[in-house]
């Protein structure tokens, strides 16, 4: 009897049906990847979302949870978020231990999905980004011709490196790429972290889907597009400097994917667009003076601990702005 | 048998006082005092054995006087008057480590002998102290330095062999397998996380056994 | 659907039981009429209830409330076969009369008339007819007489009188029966109300499809039709800032039969919908009527379970040997099925993003469940009035509304009292 209490229909969005379309909008990035550089990347990830499973299994057995919790895919979700933001040649050892920290210390310690208070992957990138800068932002210079060895440590030694935009923006240098190119990824990077278009249609996708909030990512962007359109880099023309601000690192990356993750971030919608906006201010001052030259996961994880309050303050605030108005406009009628 | 059965008792009376003091309401774990030196300095063997003698001198002396004098303070002048003797105290541990022990370390770790001090003021054992008989007190004290010098030279162990792969400074291994990252402080706090996290799990165990223990040489 | 608006779109699964006539279904089996609450010694013990085997005609006055003055007429023609206790599982226990039938007359009250009636005279009839608002079971002209405004006051302008035949659930249809049936009377009725109210707007508010809403507009008048957006839970019921005030369909019919053709009001159409049985449909059956009885004329499934009220905000009920009461105008019978267990909340903001009391149910559940009933105060979970969306949309399948309504069912530091202790 109990089973049927109200209501008795229910949509059909579950939580799984999140968590697959965030794994679905991760596929063709890491297509991308493998058109560019051979099956390396691929295997990066996988490794990596198969290890966060494995580290969930076993933190499920250790708190004598069903195994089918692993079914919800929110630990592949991590697992898969850490692979991408790897360089294509990064030792495949780097994303599995990232994914199990992320796991064993962030997210199951506090008590699994839906309970963790900052983002597992985020956490997983910034602590493999603070422990091994050198491997984690040396990227393979894009040539379709040359494809990377599937080994499991590859020497960094044997293959052609170069710089990234973010790494010659510091530096002052001018990356020197043309808008096609920034589009369709044409330059060194992090996995998932190039594909620009491909990336804002995963951001279209996913908002279609509702798996993430349109306030936030459009929030968050605009902000960092702003940002880089006011503090541009000496040498760089503005626009251009936006631009190139935005492709740098994983900006983008983390706007769809990093920020988006509901557990972690606000729920109520001008909570989410406030996040959004002091995220990107965040990410973008941490791109101009951080130590690292990608540090958008320490941004976000200083937001997640604010998270809680933005969300209940904006929900408090529009409520007395409200409130404020009615008194006014009854007073004026009352006169 | 009579005097051999109070000797028993008096034992296990003891002993978990002791474990009370020392593990199951940790200054560090569960009270969460002197988090400062172990997340700053903690970082090889020998501060944190060092850390852990200087809290024994500032901790033991201080619960004895308080229990001699404590009651006959009034209460609002009594954490003033406590400060100032751990302060002398702190004075005379950090002259003993200066002068007789090592200069080197001194200077490492001058800065954090007095926030011990002053943190261990509000640990458990000092608040009762005053309300104890004497040696029980001597007694809380030495529990409460031994469960802070378990934390601080476990977790001191630990970061030492992950940032250079030593111990005491020994080199362990002949491997290069090391982290220097492990300085920084977010590796204390996991741990601390994590320990505390086990001390919770383990607590009610731990509780029970020595109280089972106390009943039957009751 | 407004984009940034709260509320969802449900589906559509009344099927064909709207545009099919309504079916009238006469009692086999005892008819229960609740007289009063059970131990409640204070009020005098009803007298028609001494009288057994006394031959009642159907609308003929059996017992006015004296806690209200309602009048309580029998909704058939039998014989009162005495009083009985009924257990009701979501109501408690009543002392009901018992009847049984005996076959169909009906009678008319004294007063019908095609004649012009003042406000008050309105309101006694509807007090005699014993109308009752289908939607929430009160009675017609206690709620009017509520709402009822001095003869010069000019709040009357701005306030519109609905009839509400909007059915935006999911199974439920009988309005939208009643519609078809006799739209002129609902009409009538809503008119009546009005004028009681001294309102000068009023309309009928519907979500027909278009065709049906065309056919309505042409047999009353385009200005009475009011289309409300095809949303759940209907927030707009006029145009602009008017305040609305909301009756029943069927209470605008039963008020219209009163006053013209001086019909008492005894029954009532529900629909009687799910995947329990074989056809949904809309019957017209008496008050008091066995709930199990109604559910054999519709050969429903007998190990289905009987859920009272629509989609969104029925409950299960555990029995069916109850009479239907005012209030109910949906009958839902569900096939078992599996158990969908609830997920820890994953922070989507779906509940947030639907309410349309603009709460945050996330918050206020999770404040519910760590136990925070003093910081929960902030949130004004009182102020939810039960639609169900939240629950309706969660994807971790968490019974939100129900926290959030028994949220805003605690006070304070209620809770804390867990010794019984009563002293304080």
């Amino acid at each position: 009897m109990s089973n049927l209490s109200a209501p008795v229909i229910r949509t059909e969005t579950t939580s799984r049906r999140m968590t697959m379309d965030v794994l679905l909008a991760a596929l063709p990035l890491c297509a991308f990847s493998v058109f560019n550089y051979g099956m390396r990347p691929a295997w990066v990830v996988v490794l990596s979302m198969l290890s966060a499973m494995v580290c969930e299994g076993v933190c499920c057995l250790l708190r004598r949870k069903p195994l089918a919790t692993l079914l919800d895919g929110s630990a592949a979700v991590t697992g898969v978020l850490i692979g991408l933001v790897m360089s294509p040649m990064a030792p495949m050892w780097m994303p599995m231990l990232g994914s199990a920290f992320a796991i064993i210390v962030v997210k199951a310690p506090f008590g699994g999905y839906g309970r963790n208070v900052f983002n597992p992957a985020a956490a997983g990138i910034a602590i493999l980004s603070y422990c091994f800068p050198k491997s984690m932002f040396l990227y393979p210079a894009i040539d379709k011709s040359v494809i990377l060895p599937t080994d499991f440590y590859l020497a960094p030694e044997s293959v052609i490196t170069e710089t990234s935009i973010a790494g010659q923006l510091r530096a002052g240098a001018n990356p020197g790429l043309s808008g096609m190119q920034l589009l369709t990824g044409d330059f060194a990077g992090p996995i998932g972290g190039t594909a620009t278009l491909i990336l804002l249609a995963c951001a279209a996708f996913l908002v279609f889907r509702r798996t993430t909030s349109l306030c936030m990512t459009v929030s968050y962007l605009g902000t960092c597009f702003l940002f880089a359109l006011l503090v541009p880099y000496s040498g760089v023309g503005g626009t251009y400097s936006a631009a190139y601000q935005m492709c740098s690192g994983y900006v983008l990356f983390t706007g769809v994917f990093l920020l988006n993750d509901p557990v972690t971030s606000p729920r109520y919608v001008i909570g989410r667009a406030i996040y959004g906006v002091f995220a990107g201010i965040l990410v973008m001052l941490l791109q101009h003076i951080g130590r690292l030259e990608a540090g958008s996961c320490f941004a976000i994880l200083v937001m997640n601990t604010l998270s809680p309050i933005i969300d209940r303050w904006s929900w408090h605030g529009r409520r007395r702005l409200l409130r404020l108005f009615r008194m006014r406009r009854e007073v004026a009628a009352h006169e | 048998m009579s005097k051999r059965k109070k000797a028993n008792r008096l034992f296990w009376v003891t002993a978990g006082d002791l474990v009370e003091n020392a593990v199951t309401h940790n200054v560090v774990l569960a009270q969460a005092l002197g988090l400062c030196p172990i997340i700053a300095v903690g970082v090889n063997l020998q501060s944190g054995v060092v850390l852990t003698v200087c809290t024994a001198l500032v901790m033991i002396p201080l619960s004895l006087v308080i229990s001699f004098v404590g009651k006959h303070l009034a209460k609002w002048v009594r954490p003033a008057l406590y400060v100032l003797l751990a302060t002398f105290l702190m004075m005379g541990a950090g002259y003993v480590l200066d002068n007789y022990i090592s200069t080197k370390l001194y200077a490492q770790l001058y800065l954090f002998i007095p926030l011990i001090a002053v943190n261990m003021i509000y640990s458990r054992s000092i608040g009762f102290a005053s309300t104890v008989k004497p040696l029980e007190t001597v007694i809380d004290a030495v529990g409460s330095t031994l469960g802070f010098g378990l934390v601080i030279c476990l977790i001191s162990a630990l970061r030492e062999i992950a940032i250079s792969g030593t111990l005491w400074g020994k080199p362990l291994s002949s491997t290069a397998l090391v982290l220097p990252e492990a300085a920084a402080p977010f590796t204390a706090f996991i741990l601390l996380g994590f320990m505390a996290a086990l001390l919770q799990w383990a607590r009610q165990h731990i509780t029970a056994y020595f109280r089972r223990k106390e009943e039957e040489h009751q | 659907m407004r984009p940034f608006a709260p509320g969802v779109a449900l589906p559509f699964q009344k099927g064909a039981a709207p545009h099919k006539p309504i079916a009238t279904m006469t009692p086999t089996q005892a008819v229960r009429i609740p007289l009063l609450r059970s131990g409640n010694d204070e009020l005098p013990y009803p007298a028609i209830l001494t009288q057994e085997d006394a031959v009642l005609a159907a609308g003929q006055l059996i017992y006015t409330s004296p806690e209200n003055n309602a009048s309580i007429l029998s909704p058939i023609s039998g014989t009162l076969s005495g009083a009985v206790v009924l257990n009701h599982p979501l109501l408690g226990d009543m002392v009901c009369a018992e009847i049984l039938p005996d076959g169909d007359r009906r009678e008319s009250l004294p007063h019908s008339t095609n004649q012009e009636l003042e406000a008050e005279e309105i309101l006694a009839i509807a007090q005699q007819a014993a109308i009752y608002d289908e939607r929430d079971g009160l009675p017609l002209w206690e709620k009017l007489a509520a709402w009822q405004l001095p003869p010069d006051d000019a709040a009357a302008m701005d306030s519109v009188l609905v009839a509400d035949a909007t059915e935006n659930d999911v199974f439920g249809s009988a309005s939208w029966a009643v519609l078809q049936e006799d739209p002129e009377m609902v009409l009538v009725g809503l008119q009546l109300a009005a004028k009681a109210l001294r309102f000068t707007r009023y309309h009928i508010a519907t979500l027909l499809p278009r065709e049906r809403r065309r056919a309505l507009k042409r047999a009353i008048g385009r200005i009475n039709v009011f289309t409300v957006e095809d949303e759940y839970p209907v927030t707009a019921f006029a145009d602009g800032q008017a305040e609305v005030f909301r009756i029943g369909a069927q209470a605008c019919l039963a008020l219209a039969k009163a006053v013209r053709q001086g019909l008492p009001s005894t029954d009532v159409v529900v629909t009687v919908a799910g995947d329990g049985v074989p056809a949904s449909q809309n019957v017209r059956v008496p008050y008091g009527t066995d709930i199990g009885d109604l559910l054999a004329f519709c050969h429903a499934d007998e190990d289905a379970t009987l859920v009272m009220g629509d989609a969104m905000t029925g409950l299960a009920c555990p029995t069916r040997r109850i009479p239907l009461l005012p209030g109910v105008t949906t009958l839902l019978v569900m096939r078992p099925r599996a158990i969908r267990t609830a997920q820890p909340c994953i922070g989507c903001g779906r509940c947030a993003a639907v309410c349309h009391a603009q709460l945050l149910p996330y918050e206020i559940v999770r404040r519910l469940e760590n136990m925070h009933y003093e910081r929960l105060q902030h949130l004004a979970p009182w102020e939810c009035d039960g639609c169900g969306v939240c629950s309706y949309v969660c994807p971790s399948m968490r019974p939100v509304a129900v926290d959030v309504i028994r949220a805003g069912e605690t006070d304070g530091t209620l809770f804390f009292n867990w010794e019984g202790d009563d002293s304080e």
